[in-house]
């Protein structure tokens, strides 16, 4: 009798997993980011948690490593362990999508932050910055920085994420109307900045006479800018980044890049926390897709911006 | 005996429950077909040639639009324009009317009644405003921001091939009326500067000035 009951109470332990917290105890919220390799996460999900605690709440960070099996394990463990939201960065628009529907389905709401998940329904909302309008704006700026003329290369970051393409794509519909302006290498070096600095190198030797290099982040365009000084070409190459961090921010300052793409991650991580603070407090009826506007900085405005904002 | 057999019953069931509860198979066929089923060149058509024609509430009167700027631009952007997000950009989407006085490789500029010119985009048709200006897509309607942006770039494919010859065929003089889109920043609404891209054009008679 004595183990039946142990088994029973083992039993019950299993079919109670997912259950959130008791009344009276602060709502936990978990925090699950593609990866904490790269500041301008870091800074997502620390300003995140800020928020988070700042209404009222205890939160965790959890770090995917970019890897979509261990980003299943860290929501696997969410669920388990009675998380009442998840503010989540994906690491794979399609791969994603199961976990953030296990949430779902287990009446956990998931907001997702940055990155897109290819549904509509398998996260309550997604706040996202317009990568494809702001690479627009950059498209333009590339144009007529490099007087509609020369040879240049792309360095894209993780194929499977869609900020990568909407990025490249928003870039290529301007700056593909003008025929002068050639593309002689597109390579991914996966929003790493190590791995920008070894495809950099290789496209230089290949190509020396590249004006111009657009990269999907600004990780990636201070990788390409080491290997130009490397290459003694720092001068020559006009270099474009995404992202508004700090180091590309400074850079600009600087002049030793061109530009970068504001994205705002404090407002994103704020307003999903305080998403999931309406949702706590009964809100059901969201947006399923809220694009962030994101600015474009440049050595002219470049005053008006710090890292990840602007200056109040 | 029989407790052996509970014992082993109850494994057997914690070890189904463990099982069920940790492995989720969903194909990922079946999530990539979900955004493969939608047609972007069929959505983009009837967005540029029927909607935006019948859609004559979404539009504001160029030389409203104008006055209303200089007046109280604030005003204008609060009344008049669009955007999927919150920030300095914005959209409009205007009609109107001008003369022809000058042509070059990539604009057509026109001058109104009022003596104002202004210019319009008939070789580098790109952005999102031809999409965005009229306020009557939303991004909530697409599974992924991807389709969206493709919409966005068919509809811009689709006023190259179909709208621009026939302005790069005016000749100074033509009177032209046209239902455009700009893109302002609402921090420094220059209006003179920016460029309407064309969503209808409608060549009137010829009159020299």
């Amino acid at each position: 009798m004595k183990h039946l009951n142990i088994w029973a109470l083992l039993l019950l332990l299993c079919l109670g997993c997912g259950n959130k917290n008791k009344d009276g105890q602060p709502k936990q919220i978990a925090i699950v980011v593609s990866t904490l390799n790269n500041p301008w996460f870091v800074f997502l999900a620390e300003s995140a948690a800020e928020k988070a605690k700042a209404l009222g709440y205890t939160s965790k960070i959890f770090d995917s490593q970019n890897n979509t099996a261990l980003e299943t394990d860290h929501f696997e463990n969410a669920i388990a362990a009675g998380y009442d939201a998840i503010l989540f960065n994906p690491t794979d628009a399609e791969g994603s999508v199961v976990n953030a529907t296990k949430a779902t389905d287990a009446d956990i709401p998931v907001f997702c932050m940055d990155r897109e998940i290819n549904s509509r329904t398998a996260a309550t909302s997604q706040i996202l910055s317009d990568s494809y309008a702001a690479c627009v704006q950059l498209g333009k700026l590339f144009v007529g920085d490099l007087d509609r003329q020369g040879n240049y290369a792309e360095i894209l970051g993780i194929v499977s994420d869609n900020n990568t393409w909407n990025r490249s794509k928003g870039f290529h519909s301007v700056v593909d109307n003008f025929p002068d302006l050639k593309m002689v290498a597109q390579q991914s070096a996966e929003f790493d900045r190590n791995k920008a600095m070894e495809v950099m190198e290789s496209i230089l030797q290949a190509h020396p006479d590249i004006k111009g290099v657009f990269c999907g982040n600004d990780a990636m365009a201070m990788g390409a800018y080491q290997a130009t000084v490397a290459a003694g070409k720092e001068d020559q190459v006009k270099i474009y980044g995404f992202d508004g961090a700090e180091d590309a921010v400074n850079a600009v300052k600087d002049g030793k890049i061109n530009a970068t793409a504001m994205q705002f991650p404090k407002l994103i991580a704020e307003k999903a926390a305080t998403l999931a603070d309406a949702y706590f407090k009964g809100e059901r009826n969201f947006r399923k897709k809220l694009p962030i506007a994101v600015d474009v900085v440049t050595p002219k405005n470049i005053d008006q911006y710090i890292a990840y904002g602007k200056k109040n | 005996m029989a407790k052996r057999g509970i014992k082993y019953t109850l494994l057997v069931l914690v070890g189904a429950v463990l099982v069920y509860n940790s492995v989720y198979i969903k194909s990922l066929q079946a999530v990539k077909a979900a955004n493969k089923g939608f047609d972007v060149d069929g959505y983009a058509s009837n967005y540029l040639f029927k909607t935006i024609p019948k859609s004559t509430a979404a539009f504001t009167d160029f030389a409203l639009l104008r006055n209303t700027l200089q007046a109280n631009p604030s005003e204008a952007f609060d009344a008049y324009s669009h955007a999927p997000s919150d920030g300095d950009i914005r959209y409009f989407m205007v009609n109107g009317s001008g003369v022809v006085v000058s042509k070059d490789s990539g604009y057509v500029w026109l001058e109104d009644s009022a003596k104002q010119s202004f210019k319009l985009a008939s070789q580098y048709i790109y952005g999102t405003a031809a999409r965005d200006a009229a306020g009557l897509v939303s991004v909530d309607s697409f599974d992924n921001t991807m389709v969206f942006n493709e919409v966005s770039e068919k509809i811009n494919f689709l006023i190259k091939k179909q709208l621009t010859p026939t302005l790069q065929q005016l000749a100074v003089g033509d009177s032209l009326r046209f239902i455009g889109a700009i893109e302002l920043n609402r921090k420094d609404p220059v209006l003179a500067e920016t460029t309407i891209i064309p969503l209808h054009v409608e060549k009137s008679q010829k009159e020299r000035r």
